[in-house]
């Protein structure tokens, strides 16, 4: 088992007090009757290895939340997690670090550091996960022709088109050869043939690194080929197929 | 380790911050509290709120204006007025004041008022700018839509009103807690006396009779000083997080306006504003350096320049090194709790805790620092460098570290949650992801503490190791009327001040940024 969730809540409180908003400026801090409301769950989850999940809600349905509830940036108020059969957290308290759990994080919007160029930013990744330092330049390479942006290696995100700016947010959520993907979003700038292209590279990926992903979309047709199961998620709790 | 470095960088606020706050506030004598209230000093008080008041007043109109001007719309040469327009805050007070009163024979409240708007108006101009500067397009086209230019106008000004009251505010404080204008501007003619006379009046009148009687007779006098800082920068700051504004979390720049006929005029009032504030102080301290009535010459300009480096040489050097020092540790304090706050649910009541130096008048800080560090066992520190540099901090930190909190806000979290992700550590973080992206504010907060410790003349005119620095030796030199010298050092102060700066501007192509 890939990934299990077992009784999930979390409160608005929660969310204040540890994650910041999607705009970048802190959130206001949420007290009171307010921020003990519900965000997500209560809910349960289980995916098997290997398996493709798509995600789907309304904005503000707590798909977000979840998946970084599971990454373990956001502490729940209560229930279990588990990865890969490991206890990872257990109410807000953390049994295993988000660097320690193996996952890549494709983030809504990128979420790429503007100051480092593509290779820079994967070589960080790469040190951060401990990679000896004379294998770092063959794998940033490696994951540049994964995404084909090979002839990009010294540009900035700013430098870069939509396509490519997501094409290089994928090969830092997989450089590091996580065992699980979360994907937030990862086609909603691009256009239609960039989707299916990115898809494309994104089910050769999982292919190549026997990846579990768990996709986050508003949109149920966005990878529907690609995806084992479709979950439906409303006002922080599944739903039924609608 | 980062939690480590916080607390220690918070260990180092509250003793070079707080402790010579406490060492005042345990001091304070409860009874000597109310009857500070006497006919005379509720003259003095009044006073002093009319100053600060006309100051604040006069900075907001010419700030405000001067702001849009540079900011929004196409007014010649904006990109260099508005740097220019910030020599006047850096430089200190006092030499405006040389200038200006010589210039216009001019004494007493009139000449504290103008010498004071000069110099702080520039806080309500960069608050302003940068307000104008946050308003999305899509608004002011929404705008222009409904009812044209007056909409826009309307719509503007109600964004940017909260930003430049909050520069207002921090104007107010920064006069009635002022010494060293009205103390010049009084030296010849009737006596402007302040608040801030009457708590250093009141330390020296009863100094003989013990240092802690003085130090609680002090304290008790400048109540009603911080209770006015608080009221006006409470709101003031609190006002500034409404202004701005983007729609959707997106962002779009607003469009320069064309000035069309009022070109030339805006020109003229944003120059001459610029002109009055920085240009003819500094040209007027090059003409009296290089011999003033008495005959121009290169020579005695040389000698001039000559004879301050050989008898200042030492106070200049002294001035740098705090001044260095003091900016490079609030730099690194910044970097820790201004990300700690930016990051956390309590921000808003540890930056109050932050806001408290400001609140004291800067004569009665220096009082407190003396109650703190003058005392056995701390012989070596008070008596050397050492503290200096922790009355530098201590004042002026807060601007570093508020600086930081305001750029650490505006970067998205998950820039930080993917490195965290990736196995970076909490210190590879800050080092590497938001170091990099905060720099201009971290070099900015650097830049003012720099120039704030450069200027710094009032608590520092208390403590004995601190005389040994340029301002005082001007502060001192004045007296003697030893105008060449005098304005020679001046003018060498002035570009110590301003290197930093420019270097910035030569190297960088990153605006500093330079608004908490």
């Amino acid at each position: 088992m890939a990934v299990r969730l077992t009784g999930i809540e979390v409160r608005a409180a929660d969310l204040a007090s540890q994650e910041l908003s999607r705009a970048g400026s802190p959130a206001n801090s949420a007290s009171g009757a307010k921020g003990q409301a519900l965000v997500l769950g209560p809910l349960d989850l289980a995916v098997e290895t290997g398996e493709h999940v798509l995600l789907v809600g309304p904005s503000g349905s707590g798909k977000s939340t979840l998946l970084d509830t599971i990454a373990g940036l956001v502490r729940p108020a209560r229930g279990r997690v588990e990865i890969f059969g490991q206890l990872a957290s257990e109410g807000p308290r953390l049994h295993l670090l988000p660097k320690a759990r193996g996952i890549g994080y494709l983030f809504q919007g990128g979420a790429l550091w503007p100051q480092w160029t593509a290779q820079q930013t994967l070589a960080f990744v790469l040190k951060c996960a401990g990679t000896p330092r004379g294998e770092i330049e063959e794998r940033v390479r490696l994951a540049l022709r994964w995404v084909d942006l090979e002839d990009k290696a010294g540009s900035r995100p700013g430098e870069l088109s939509g396509g490519q700016a997501q094409r290089l947010a994928l090969a830092r959520a997989v450089v590091a050869r996580p065992k699980l993907l979360l994907l937030d979003e990862p086609l909603g700038p691009l256009d239609k043939p960039l989707r299916r292209e990115l898809l494309a590279r994104l089910a050769q990926l999982q292919k190549e690194l026997l990846l579990t992903v768990l996709h986050v979309t508003h949109d149920p047709e966005e990878a529907r080929e690609l995806a084992g199961r479709c979950l439906f998620l409303q006002d922080g709790r599944w739903r039924a197929n609608p | 380790m980062i939690r480590a470095l916080t607390i220690l960088c918070w260990a180092l606020f509250a003793a070079v911050a707080l402790v010579p706050l406490l060492s005042l506030a345990v001091q304070v004598d409860p009874g000597e509290l109310a009857s500070v209230l006497q006919a005379r000093t509720w003259m003095l008080l009044g006073r002093t709120v009319l100053y600060g008041a006309s100051v604040a007043g006069s900075s907001l109109v010419l700030g405000l204006v001067f702001g849009f001007l540079v900011a929004r719309t196409d007014l010649p040469l904006a990109r260099y007025l508005r740097p220019l327009s910030l020599v006047s805050l850096l430089v200190p007070p006092m030499l405006l004041a040389m200038v200006w009163t010589a210039l216009l024979d001019m004494r007493g409240g009139p000449a504290a008022i103008l010498v004071s708007t000069l110099s702080l108006f520039p806080l309500v101009a960069i608050f302003s700018a940068r307000a104008f500067e946050r308003i999305d397009r899509r608004i002011e086209d929404a705008a222009h839509t409904a009812g044209g230019t007056w909409a826009v106008l309307r719509v503007d000004l109600a964004l940017v009103m909260p930003a430049a009251l909050a520069g207002a505010g921090l104007v107010f404080v920064f006069t009635i807690h002022d010494f060293s204008v009205p103390d010049y501007v009084s030296w010849v003619g009737p006596k402007f006396s302040v608040f801030a006379d009457q708590v250093f009046a009141s330390w020296r009148a009863h100094s003989e009779q013990g240092s802690s009687l003085a130090t609680g007779k002090a304290a008790a006098t400048a109540w009603p000083l911080i209770v006015l800082g608080l009221l006006a920068l409470g709101p003031a700051l609190f006002a500034r997080r409404f202004s701005g504004a983007s729609v959707g979390g997106t962002f779009r720049q607003a469009r320069t306006i064309a000035l069309g006929r009022w070109r030339v005029p805006a020109f003229v009032f944003a120059a001459g504003l610029v002109a009055c504030s920085a240009l003819i102080p500094i040209l007027r301290l090059g003409y009296e350096a290089a011999g003033g009535a008495r005959g121009l010459s290169t020579d005695t300009l040389r000698r001039s320049f000559a004879q301050a480096l050989e008898l200042a040489r030492g106070d200049l050097a002294g001035s740098l090194m705090y001044a260095f020092l003091a900016a490079s540790l609030a730099s690194v304090m910044a970097l820790v709790l201004g990300h700690s706050l930016a990051r956390s649910r309590r921000s808003a009541w540890l930056a109050l805790l932050l806001l408290l130096p400001l609140c004291v008048p800067a004569i009665l800080f220096g009082i407190g620092a003396i109650a703190s560090f003058n005392r056995p066992g701390l012989e070596g520190f008070y008596d050397g460098g050492a503290v200096v540099v922790a009355l530098y901090l201590g004042r002026f930190a807060v601007f570093a570290i508020l600086i930081e909190r305001a750029a650490v806000a505006q970067i998205d979290a998950r820039l930080e949650r993917a490195a965290e992700l990736a196995g970076a550590s909490a210190t590879t973080r800050l080092a590497r992801i938001v170091l990099p992206l905060s720099l201009p504010a971290l070099a900015g907060g650097w830049m003012l503490v720099f120039c704030f410790c450069m200027r710094e003349l009032d608590a520092a005119i208390l403590l004995p190791a601190a005389n040994h620095t340029a301002v005082f030796r001007i502060f001192n030199a004045v007296h003697f009327g030893r105008d060449a010298f005098v304005s020679a050092l001046a003018l060498m102060v002035v570009f110590s001040i301003l290197v930093p700066g420019m270097l910035w501007s030569l190297l960088v192509r990153r605006r500093l940024e330079l608004v908490p």
